[in-house]
């Protein structure tokens, strides 16, 4: 049976690694560009042209 | 109330923009009335895309917003483009701004009143606000304000963030302007071409500025050209800045050791306390060995981090960078990189994600590219605590010639090896699969001035409470899981009173993190490391710095339970492998530094890449030749090493 000690480290671990996660997700969507972007994304349009 | 007479603005909310020529004082004004903090320093390029704050003007609350720094509406960089676009309310969800505050430098009056001039043109209300109004009585120049107010038609305001002055006046003129149109005061004919036009304007301010100031005094300009000359020239302003680099290593390494030490014993202080205060069993062990080794470990080094960016400041705002990126960009053209790429890539040394995001003052989106792909070369703050830790353990107290220290030259030298990789790198992409010609460059420098003390203080918390945040958020969480890793699954074995160490050691083999390391030893023996260090450099690819809190970890979880906790500069020098031979020596430690100038260890900046290149595929080659490039440094430097007779 689980001791309270194992069990609270348990829940440390599992909170450490639930937030690993969220944060992993939140920084991929956060600097995914959105469908209409253009405005200060770093993607502009204008800046494309340059290349071509 | 519904049935109440709606009263001008009162229903709307109202925006001002704040639009000026780079490095004007736009964001030293938007924090001052907002009381916000946004990054300032004496270059032009600070800000690269637009910040929101609220400015509190009487009963009303005003969206100000602060736009990176822009010379005409007509833009030719990304930055420039955002800043028209808001100005000139081209932008999905933000109203052209009900009023703009024009700031101009006094100093520079003729060249920075161009944009106003566009600025009438379009109709937007403007109100002026001269800063740098200082700087110009300093030098015994006077103007007349009121003359330059009535030959622009508008409202004039010297202002002064640092004393507040001309802050009420300011409020009180925009509240006058707001819900006015703009007329201008030039007169030009709208079938004139563009270069009539931008004739036109410069006419007219000319015209202004002569009736309106009076250039008293050239001794100070003269003085500046003097020293410019000397900070400036290919020989000794390179001798002078490898100098002041050096200054600032060695009191980086000599004012930081005490504080270092009192924190490292806080710690250590914690953690026995804790361990005698707990029963033993797993919550002590995850608390002790798991977030006091890992957060603990990390945060030693906050001293560094903060005497780093006071000096990173003082250079800033007195103008001594700019002098420095004038110096190097020399060097940038004849690799065929764009002048501009300078000011990113020194933004870089605080962190490369700021950086990226500045290489967008550059037009040509190829030298862009080669700018955003080298920026992670340059040794930023998270790479200090690595460095800190190999230098302490291993070169500390040593000394060149008898008063330099070699740990601030081995400094200098790693801050130096990111460069040359950066300019050899740059070189190759601009000759290959980014080329294109160098466009010409011309970079202004910015006035000498005494460093602000409030932006001084306010760079250094912010840099210090972010390295925090990191330790309490990221560093933690990995550190915990980190611990998990080392800790389980259980061996069995508990450590007899005999053999205590030997039974850690095997459990510690055992342990997760100790199969993962061992899966990749065979790759990186050949740079002289061992498992445990190969455990510590997977999980320091979430974050440079992680590298010290899982060294940290993996010696606390190996240690002998019955003994004190000692510092990890301590536990790495006595580490030991099974032949009982040390695990590290000092060319263990110069290959891992040498590893960490020139690998792609960080999570955030390759999401800023994606962001900025809006692609994948240029964030994964940046991490796969940057990886391949930092497993050759290494391999030469140990290898080489030894070769010559090194340990």
């Amino acid at each position: 049976m689980l001791d309270i000690q194992t069990l609270i480290a348990g829940l440390i671990v599992l909170g450490a690694l639930a937030y690993a996660v969220t944060l992993i997700r939140k920084k991929v969507r956060a600097f995914s560009p959105k469908k209409s972007c253009g405005d200060d994304c770093g993607c502009g349009s204008n800046s494309k042209k340059a290349v071509q | 109330m519904k049935d109440a007479a709606p009263q001008p603005h009162a229903f709307k909310q109202l925006n001002v923009a704040l639009a000026g020529n780079p490095n004007a004082g736009k964001t030293t004004l938007f924090n001052a009335l907002t009381g916000l903090n946004q990054k300032v320093a004496n270059y032009p390029g600070v800000t690269v895309e637009r910040k929101h704050g609220v400015w509190s003007v009487g009963e009303k609350e005003i969206k100000l917003i602060d736009l990176p720094g822009l010379y005409s509406l007509e833009a030719t960089s990304l930055d420039e483009q955002i800043a028209s676009d808001v100005l000139l309310g081209k932008i999905d969800g933000t109203p052209k701004p009900d009023a703009v505050i024009a700031v101009v430098d006094a100093t520079n009056l003729e060249r920075n009143l161009y944009l106003v001039t566009q600025l009438f043109e379009y109709g937007i209300p403007v109100v002026v606000a001269l800063t740098m109004i200082d700087v110009f009585e300093r030098q015994k120049h006077e103007i007349d304000i009121a003359s330059l107010s009535r030959l622009l038609k508008v409202p004039v305001v010297a202002v002064n963030a640092a004393d507040g002055r001309g802050a009420e006046e300011l409020e009180s003129r925009v509240e006058e302007v707001i819900g006015q149109v703009q007329t201008t005061p030039l007169e030009i004919d709208a079938d004139a071409g563009e270069n009539a036009k931008i004739f036109a304007r410069y006419s007219f301010i000319s015209d202004a500025v002569q009736r309106s100031v009076k250039h008293n005094d050239k001794s100070a300009h003269d003085m500046s050209e003097k020293i410019d000359k000397l900070l400036t020239h290919r020989f000794f302003g390179l001798a002078i800045l490898v100098g002041v680099l050096l200054l600032v290593f060695q009191s980086i390494f000599s004012w930081a050791e005490v504080p270092m030490h009192l924190l490292e014993q806080v710690f250590g202080a914690i953690g026995d306390g804790l361990r005698s205060a707990m029963p033993e069993g797993i919550l002590a062990d995850l608390l002790v060995d798991g977030i006091i080794a890992g957060v603990g470990g990390v945060l030693v080094f906050l001293p560094q981090i903060l005497l780093l960016f006071l000096f990173v400041s003082l250079l800033e705002d007195s103008g001594y960078m700019a002098r420095a990126a004038f110096l190097m960009d020399k060097l940038m053209s004849r690799v065929g990189l764009h002048g501009k790429a300078f000011l990113p890539l020194m933004s870089s040394f605080a962190c490369a994600i700021p950086g990226i995001m500045a290489t967008r003052t550059i037009e040509n989106q190829r030298d862009r590219f080669a700018t955003i792909l080298i920026a992670p070369f340059m040794s930023c703050s998270a790479r200090l605590p690595v460095y800190t830790l190999m230098i302490g353990a291993f070169f500390a107290g040593q000394t060149v010639f008898g008063f330099i220290s070699l740990g601030a030259l081995l400094m200098l030298a790693m801050y130096s090896i990111g460069i040359a990789a950066a300019i050899i790198v740059a070189f190759i992409l601009k000759h290959t699969i980014l080329k294109s010609p160098p466009p010409p460059f011309v970079m202004e420098l910015p006035p000498y001035r005494v460093p602000n003390l409030r932006t001084v203080v306010q760079n250094m918390i912010t840099r210090a409470w972010l390295f925090v945040k990191r330790a309490g958020t990221v560093i933690l969480a990995i550190s915990i899981i980190l611990w998990a890793l080392a800790y389980f699954p259980r061996t069995g074995s508990s450590p007899s009173a005999s053999e205590p160490t030997a039974a850690e050691a095997v459990q510690m083999q055992n342990s997760y993190a100790g199969q993962l390391g061992h899966l990749i030893e065979p790759v990186i023996q050949p740079l002289g490391f061992d498992w445990k260090i190969g455990v510590a450099l997977i999980a320091s690819f979430a974050a440079r710095e992680v590298l010290v809190s899982t060294l940290s970890i993996i010696y606390n979880v190996g240690k002998d339970e019955n003994e004190e906790s000692t510092t990890l500069i301590a536990a790495i020098r006595d580490a030991k492998d099974s032949a009982g031979k040390p695990v590290w020596t000092p060319l263990t430690a110069l290959t891992l530094m040498v590893f960490f100038v020139l690998a792609m260890q960080c999570m955030s900046t390759l999401a800023v890449v994606r962001r900025e290149t809006n692609s994948w595929r240029w964030p994964l080659f940046m991490l796969g030749y940057m990886t391949c490039l930092a497993y050759l440094g290494a391999f030469l430097t140990y290898q080489g090493g030894k070769l010559v007779g090194l340990q």
